[in-house]
């Protein structure tokens, strides 16, 4: 795919879901992945077990 | 130590045994003369323990044929008459020293692989590939006919003992280097053994064309082990049995020991809660089917044991090995890569032993810990194959075990070793 114009302004870091990395470096925009996601929400009683044992 | 810094320590124990492990193929003998509490009347079969009632159909039809099999009935009516009697003892595979891969249907007299760990010295039996036409009839994919029968006959009389002589003549056969070779070719070791089989195979076909025995069962022996698909999945299955069984009863260990299936419950073990069952109802599998004409509607929910490999360190964790496998799901080679380093979130260390070119070189993760699980809420991939519920392999793919096994697991581990 012939790189766009616009994309060329572009410097992008992406955090989380990949596919907007994705879509992005297939325009060549200049684009970085930062691999992560929400924290888990544990109930009280999960949270304090781990709490105990992690 | 506090209780913190005592899991730390044991999960360290659990981590060197697998990794230190040295599982050799030492032998071919009878189930019954390895097996623990595989006697007379006894059927092994894969999966968390379950009645005859309660089983799919799979499993009920492989019980079946165990008994006719084995002579105690002569028809399939006499069989269900026997097994209802209460005659039949049921063993779940993951509570000896065994493996069920697929219904894992298993008796006294099948001929087994006998692989030892070196390291400890433990030794587990595991079922052997039964050829390219049956592949994995009567202990896989649960089904049976005399044909399947006889074949099981001819490879306990005809086709293993040239193998075990050759075994027996080079005093074991090493299995970790093939292992550690193979995932450097793409394989992963659970759904591809393409590599390990080439090499297996021609690790030992030298040997074969060394025996002195009749040139025909010599031929056939070797078309055996030549066409057999995957036949070094039962060899690593058995490699990682024995591992697991090193870490059995280890006190407080949080690693994983065991996972399997039955079709209707999903069941993991963990290290410092010894043979006890963590269960959930059993999950499905995505992936590719063989045929157009399959749908979810014709697959059975986890069946099997060979996810065992994956408690080592291989199989879904190893998928950055072999994007190949990974493609049955349309990932591409970064998917791949992502799910190793994802499964690196839930493992305890990296296995030095199993270095892979798709991470640059670096090592796969071994031991699935438990605390790990819950806390990232990262379910464990495992790959496998997809059994349709009238019997046969369907598909090839992936499931995720079901995070209540490991909230179940993680409670009681809290209760039992609270202070």
């Amino acid at each position: 795919m012939p790189e766009k114009e616009e994309n060329k302004k572009l410097k992008v870091i992406n955090i989380g879901i990949s596919n907007f990395y994705d879509s992005l470096e297939k325009q060549h925009a200049k684009v970085v992945q930062i691999d992560w996601q929400p924290p888990v929400k544990h109930t009280k009683e999960i949270e304090d077990l781990l709490d105990a044992l992690l | 130590m506090d209780l913190k810094e005592k899991i730390e320590a044991a999960n360290q124990v659990a981590v060197d045994h697998i990794i230190n492990s040295n599982p050799v193929w030492v032998d071919i003998l009878p189930a019954g003369e390895v097996i623990k509490g595989l006697d007379d009347y006894t059927v092994i079969h894969s999966g968390p323990p379950i009645e005859f009632d309660d089983m799919v159909m799979l499993h009920q039809r492989g019980m079946i044929s165990a008994c006719l099999f084995e002579g105690w009935a002569r028809n399939e009516e006499e069989a269900r008459e026997l097994i209802k009697s209460g005659k039949i003892k049921m063993i779940s595979a993951l509570d000896t020293n065994t493996v069920g891969a697929g219904t894992g249907i298993i008796t006294k007299s099948v001929a087994m692989i006998i692989i030892e760990d070196k390291a400890t010295g433990i030794r587990v039996a595991t079922f052997p590939a039964e050829g390219v036409r049956f592949q994995g009839g009567f202990c896989g994919w649960g089904l049976y006919s005399p044909e399947i029968a006889e074949n099981l006959r001819i490879m306990r009389e005809e086709y293993l003992p040239p193998l075990r002589e050759v075994v027996r003549r080079r005093g074991g056969i090493p299995l970790k280097p093939i292992l550690a070779e193979s995932f450097t070719m793409g394989d992963e070791n659970h759904t591809r053994q393409t590599a390990a089989d080439f090499i297996f195979k021609q690790d030992i076909t030298l040997d074969m064309l060394k025996l002195d025995i009749p040139k025909q069962q010599l031929i056939d022996a070797m078309t055996y082990l030549i066409e057999t698909p995957r036949f070094f999945h039962c060899f690593g299955q058995g490699a990682a049995r024995a591992a697991m069984l090193s870490n059995v009863g280890l006190p407080y260990s949080t690693v994983v020991t065991a996972v399997c299936g039955n079709g209707v419950e999903f069941g993991i073990k963990v290290a410092g809660m010894g043979d006890e069952w963590f269960k959930a109802p059993a999950m499905m599998m995505e992936g590719k089917y063989t045929s157009t004409k399959y749908t979810i509607a014709d697959q059975l929910p986890w069946l099997g044991d060979s996810c065992v490999v994956e408690c080592a360190g291989m199989g879904g964790m190893a998928a950055a090995a072999s994007p190949i496998v990974c493609n049955l799901r349309g990932l591409s080679v970064k998917d791949a890569i992502k799910q190793t380093r994802d499964m690196e979130k839930v493992c305890v260390t990296k296995n030095p032993n199993f270095v892979v070119p798709n991470l640059d070189f670096d090592c796969l993760p071994v031991g699935i810990d438990i605390r790990k699980v819950v806390k990232t809420g990262i379910e464990p991939n495992i790959h496998g194959g997809m059994f349709n519920k009238e019997g046969g392999l369907i598909g090839a793919g992936m499931g995720r075990i079901p995070m209540e096994c490991f909230v179940k697991a993680l409670k009681a581990f809290a209760e039992k070793y609270k202070e």
